[in-house]
């Protein structure tokens, strides 16, 4: 399977920005089941410094700067990557607890790091009594897993309108709503409140118009998504609460981090400006 | 007569040390345990025991005044009182032989070389970490570990400035409670402590050989500057700003070192590089000291909602790496759980045998060590505390739970916390606590202390502080860290075992004149705005006074000259409206008693800036701002408002007298204010601010008292009165009386208060000031065209030395003084957009606080 990604955000600016910083998370990441075909990033007015490198997760990343007066903002990414996935046939895994134990005696820091919280990924009561519906003793831990994604697919409602970026999840699991980071933060929340490796996996997902209707143009959006560990013989796997699957090849992995704080896609801190206001088209289409 | 002095002298110990016994058992730092004093204290006893016990009161009064006025009390910096903690220094300093502290220099020095290892690796190859010497839950648990940090610091040594806190168990062994390595932790402090301390104690100290502090601070002046590679005036502390309760400790040590204090906002990021912005532009910073917490460094790479340091500091730091000390990051190293792996860390990093042992305690991030808490018997010992203690101040240290204190429920609650969040607690039990000798009126008392040490790095070393700060414990059967909110203190002496060279000022920085900036053109932005403000609020409250006092006085009839009610209460009425607040003034009856309910209301706190008690806050906080700009005797007389708390009363319940007596004061206390500033302040750039601010205020009351009182029509028989009122309130009566002998007439006010630019309370004396000061500034433009606030001024006052009093003074058809009224307008309109104008030209930088942006 081959896609384009095109990816389109433009900052419109009341007053004129004096100077902005930016870290842009727009690249695809090198990961073993994907080609990184072609990648291009255009961002306009052309910043005075721009240096890409690899984070600390691995993930491309660019520092932009911009130092001249600009009352709009444009980056513009466009990538095309194919996807190697064969379908996940999982029959059996081990149970959970015995999973938490080999990652907790594991060496090296593969796992470690990702069994730890982060600030928007925090355990509570409520989340660990969430996720111990699913995690029942001795359940293997990839059916705890996929029934947990399950019931936060139903369960919650999708609504772009209930939370921001800044939504606590304790808040989303009060409210029973929210998108795709949301749902992604909270089952995270919940694998690494019982000490289970997860990591938070951004990127995109190709979408389906309702039958008989064409594709609008700039509908899509960029995704997120979540992986956990299942012990030494299934390794990661990716899990999508918002849509109640296993990822594979519709799936476009662009980044993976502790959280949406080290992935997101474009962050930044500006000097002026006043208020703004944020257009963002995306598009992943097919291709041969 | 030897004789007797010998008897005083042991009556005099008798009341000094007659009680002094220490609990069997418990070490002492005064007296072993048969009641000798040791060896390290006896010159030090002997200095002080034949003083008099009425003078060792004196000396202890003495030493809580300079407490105070040196704002050692962090009261001074804080807007409010809330969660103050109180400062005092004991009399008594505590005090460390030269073999002892030999020993302790050894051991804390281990320990700051020891960390620095462990942060190197930690940001590094991560060995440890990989191998499990240390739990790598316990780093990745802790929001102190800054990821994005990775590598940055290539090639430097992270920790330049090293504290610890340490303490004696009851049999005199010295264990290690907790290390700072995020801040400088309060070394301002330590160095305030000995400032005011030796004020008092001085001849004592001198004559007890105790190692001076001054050689330490000096290395640092002349380590840092090679170490970031950078001039002296190129340093910087950043620091949170007023609002943080350390803002002393850090002010401190800036006045001390001679670095400039920066904000984060005062920077910026511009191509990799820090910059202040000052009045003149940008200026390069090459060296950061880092007394804020790494996290909220840095809003881009870092906690989005920290805005403590500039926005892509990390990126600065990756380009010059050294830039920041410490290194940020830093922080890690002081998670308590860290501990319990020092001895081997010793072992491997530094192939040393660790000499100075942690406390014992347990990190609970293992499910083992969580086990043994909740199997732990309810009455148990154990005290289960954060394993981050996020305070760097010397004393705060939160306290722990102790199992045996809580409720069933309680233990329940904090079962489940642990097993949800272990990594983030520790446990142990509470290891007692030595003491050492406290002086009070009733003589010395045995008291349990913990102490605060310094090191900084020098070379492939660190270097002691020969000093510290010892603090009172309290509470020493719960306590495992550092808790003395009280925040009594002693000095720490080090007995030097070596004649101490003579003492040497640190304030000797090698200056070199062709660079020096007589002008302060690289004064931050910031502080210039303060200063402004500081001008105008100090100005504002003397007319607000002149206005009361006036008013008040001039109810009664003086020299059969009736008082004029009618523009007392328009002139006071000016303050009210500009307050802006919702006032329902009493009825105007013509009655000398509603000026003086009005002049109750404008000393309530609800009338707006204005008003008295807005517009004294309002010079404290600028004041607060700037606190290490001002000299301490400007400072002292600012602060003497705080003081007395006549002016804070809700309503002023004084008498009319007692009313007058203290507005009196005020303005003399600002008088005194405006002359300290005249005569110490160097005439550059801050002063200039200071200045404008100053007449820029002037100027604007004086306009709109005249406009108010004289440009609407007049009642004739009302007008000589009123005159009075005028000349009373502009402090010009005399000056008017010695000129023209006869009673006012308005063409000969007007001049002498709007044209007469040799009258310092005239309006076009006030714009010729300004225009001066304008003209001086670093942006004002030398040719003739000028800059805009330049042309304002300029136009400003060729129409006051244009005007004619005469006509000013004509009245119109409709028996105004339409001539009088256009020009204050036009005066008015002017003072306002040069405030504008200047604010944009030289402030607006900092007022644009940066915004953080996501993609949604």
């Amino acid at each position: 399977m081959k896609y384009q990604i095109d990816h389109k955000t433009i900052y419109n600016y009341i007053a004129p920005v004096v100077q902005s910083h930016h870290i842009l998370h727009l690249s695809p990441r090198v990961v073993p089941h994907q080609n990184i075909l072609s990648h291009t990033l255009i961002i306009d007015p052309a910043p005075a410094s721009r240096i890409d490198f690899v984070d600390y997760n691995q993930n491309p990343t660019a520092n932009v700067t911009i130092e001249q007066d600009h009352s709009n903002l444009q980056f513009h990414a466009q990538s095309q990557i194919e996807i190697l996935l064969t379908p996940p046939e999982i029959t059996q895994s081990p149970p959970w607890e015995e999973v938490v134990n080999i990652a907790a005696q594991s060496k090296g820091l593969e796992l470690l790091p990702y069994s730890c919280w982060s600030l928007l990924t925090p355990p509570s009561a409520e989340i660990l009594e969430y996720a111990k519906i699913s995690f029942t003793p001795k359940r293997p831990i990839h059916e705890a897993a996929l029934d947990l994604t399950a019931r936060i697919f139903t369960e919650f409602t999708f609504d772009n309108s209930a939370t921001d970026v800044s939504t606590p999840i304790s808040k989303v699991l009060k409210m029973k709503r929210g998108v795709c980071q949301d749902f992604a933060h909270l089952q995270i929340a919940c694998l690494r409140a019982l000490r289970l490796p997860t990591k938070y996996v951004s990127g995109y997902l190709l979408t389906h118009p309702p039958e008989g209707m064409q594709k609008l143009a700039g509908s899509d959006a960029s995704h997120a998504w979540l992986s956990v560990w299942c012990g030494n013989d299934l390794g990661w796997v990716d899990l999508d609460p918002t849509n109640n699957m296993i990822p594979y090849n519709e799936h476009i992995t662009f980044a993976y981090g502790m959280d949406y704080d080290d992935v997101s896609p474009i962050s930044g801190v500006l000097i002026g400006g006043g208020s703004q206001t944020v257009t963002v088209a995306v598009d992943v289409a097919q291709i041969q | 007569m030897p004789g007797n002095r010998k008897k005083a002298a042991e009556m005099l110990r008798g009341t000094l040390m007659g009680d002094y016994s220490p609990a069997a058992g418990t070490f002492d730092e005064l007296v072993t345990a048969k009641g000798v004093v040791k060896p390290g204290w006896q010159p030090f006893l002997h200095q002080f025991q034949p003083i008099p016990s009425i003078d060792q009161n004196m000396m202890a009064m003495k030493l809580n005044r300079h407490v105070y006025e040196n704002g050692l009390a962090h009261d001074v910096y804080a807007e409010t009182d809330e969660s103050a903690q109180p400062w005092g220094i004991d009399l008594f300093p505590f005090i460390i032989s030269a073999e002892e502290w030999s020993w302790l220099s050894q051991a804390v020095t281990q320990r700051a070389r020891l960390m620095n290892e462990v942060m190197k690796d930690l940001y590094g190859n991560q060995s440890l970490l990989q191998n499990g010497t240390i739990p790598p839950r316990m780093i990745f648990s802790d929001p102190s570990f800054l990821k994005p940090c990775m590598s940055l610091n290539q090639g430097q040594e992270p920790i330049t400035f090293f504290a610890i806190d340490i303490a004696r168990d009851h049999s005199g062994n010295w264990r290690a409670i907790d290390t700072h390595t995020e801040t400088t932790a309060g070394i301002g402090f330590a160095i305030a402590n000995r400032v005011v301390h030796t004020k008092v104690m001085g001849d004592i100290f001198e004559a007890c050989n105790i190692r001076r502090e001054a050689s330490f601070f000096q290395n640092i002046q002349n380590t840092l500057p090679g170490l970031f590679g950078a001039d002296d005036r190129n340093i910087a502390i950043l620091t949170h700003g007023l609002q943080h309760g350390n803002y002393f400790d850090h002010a401190y040590l800036a006045r001390y070192l001679g670095y400039k204090l920066v904000q984060g906002s005062d920077l910026r990021v511009v191509g990799g590089n820090v910059y202040l912005k000052t009045l003149s532009g940008l200026t390069p910073i090459d060296g950061i000291i880092r007394c804020i917490e790494g996290q909220r460094a840095d809003p881009l790479y870092l906690d989005p909602t920290g805005f403590h340091g500039p926005a892509n500091l990390v990126q600065a730091v990756a380009n010059k790496p050294g830039l920041v000390v410490n290194a940020l990051g830093s922080g890690i190293l002081e998670n308590r759980g860290l501990g319990a792996h020092l001895p081997e860390l010793a072992n491997s990093l530094l192939g040393e045998a660790l000499m100075l042992p942690e406390s014992e305690r347990s990190w609970l991030g293992t499910a083992e060590a969580r086990n043994k808490v909740l199997k732990a018997k309810a009455k148990s010992n154990l005290i289960i505390r954060p394993a981050r203690e996020l305070s760097g101040r010397p004393g705060l240290a939160r306290r722990g739970h102790r199992l045996a204190d809580l409720s069933k429920s309680e233990r329940q609650a904090l079962y489940r916390e642990i097993e949800m969040k272990g990594e983030h607690y520790v446990t142990e039990e509470s290891q007692g606590f030595a003491t050492s000798p406290r002086w009070t009126k009733d003589g010395l008392k045995p008291t349990p202390f913990a102490m605060r040490l310094y090191a900084m790095r020098n070379g492939d070393d660190y270097e002691m502080l020969p000093g510290g700060i010892a603090m009172q414990v309290d509470d020493p059967k719960t306590a495992v860290a550092l808790n003395a909110p009280d925040g009594e203190t002693s000095d720490i002496w080090v007995v030097s075992d070596q004649p101490t060279p003579p003492f040497r000022s640190l304030l000797k920085p090698n200056i070199n004149l062709d660079e020096t900036d007589r002008n302060n053109a690289k004064l931050p932005s910031r502080v210039a705005d303060n200063l402004y403000w500081l001008g105008r609020y100090t100005e504002r409250a003397e007319w607000t006074m002149r206005l009361m006092r006036s008013a008040l006085i001039q109810t009664e009839e003086e020299r059969g000259i009736v008082p004029d009610i009618g523009a007392m209460r328009n002139t006071l009425e000016i303050l009210i409206s500009k307050g802006g607040g919702n006032i329902t003034l009493p009825q105007d009856d013509n009655s000398p008693q509603q000026i003086e309910q009005i002049i109750r209301i404008l000393s309530k706190s609800d009338v707006g800036s204005f008003g008295l008690r807005g517009v004294l806050e309002n010079i404290l906080t600028a004041a607060r701002k700037i606190r290490d700009r001002l000299s301490l005797e400007a400072w002292n007389n600012l602060n003497s408002f705080e003081k007395n708390p006549l002016w804070w009363h809700e309503v002023t319940p004084l008498r009319r007298d007692d009313t007058i007596d203290l507005l009196n004061e005020g303005i003399s206390t600002l008088a005194a204010f405006s002359g300290i500033t005249q005569e110490n302040m160097t005439r550059n750039y801050s002063w200039r601010f200071l200045q404008i601010g100053k007449r820029l205020e002037r100027a604007l009351d004086k306009c709109e008292v005249l406009q108010t009182l004289f440009a609407r029509p007049l009642q004739k028989e009302n007008q000589v009165s009123r005159l009075f009122f005028m000349l009373k309130l502009a402090d010009s009566l005399i000056t008017y009386r010695s000129r023209y002998r006869f009673s006012p007439d308005l063409t000969l006010v007007l001049d002498l208060l709007i044209c007469d630019e040799s009258n310092p309370r005239a309006l076009g004396y006030q714009l010729s000031e300004i225009s001066n000061h304008i003209n001086a500034l670093p942006k004002s433009s030398p040719d003739q065209a000028g800059t805009e606030e330049q042309r304002v001024i300029l136009d400003a006052i060729t129409k006051i030395r244009l005007a004619n009093p005469a006509d000013l003074a004509q009245l119109d058809i409709e028996n105004g003084r339409s001539n009088l009224n256009f020009l204050l307008d036009d005066q008015l309109a002017a003072l306002t957009s040069l405030s504008e104008l200047i604010s944009r030209r030289y402030f607006s930088l900092t007022d644009e606080q940066p915004i953080r942006v996501h993609t949604p």
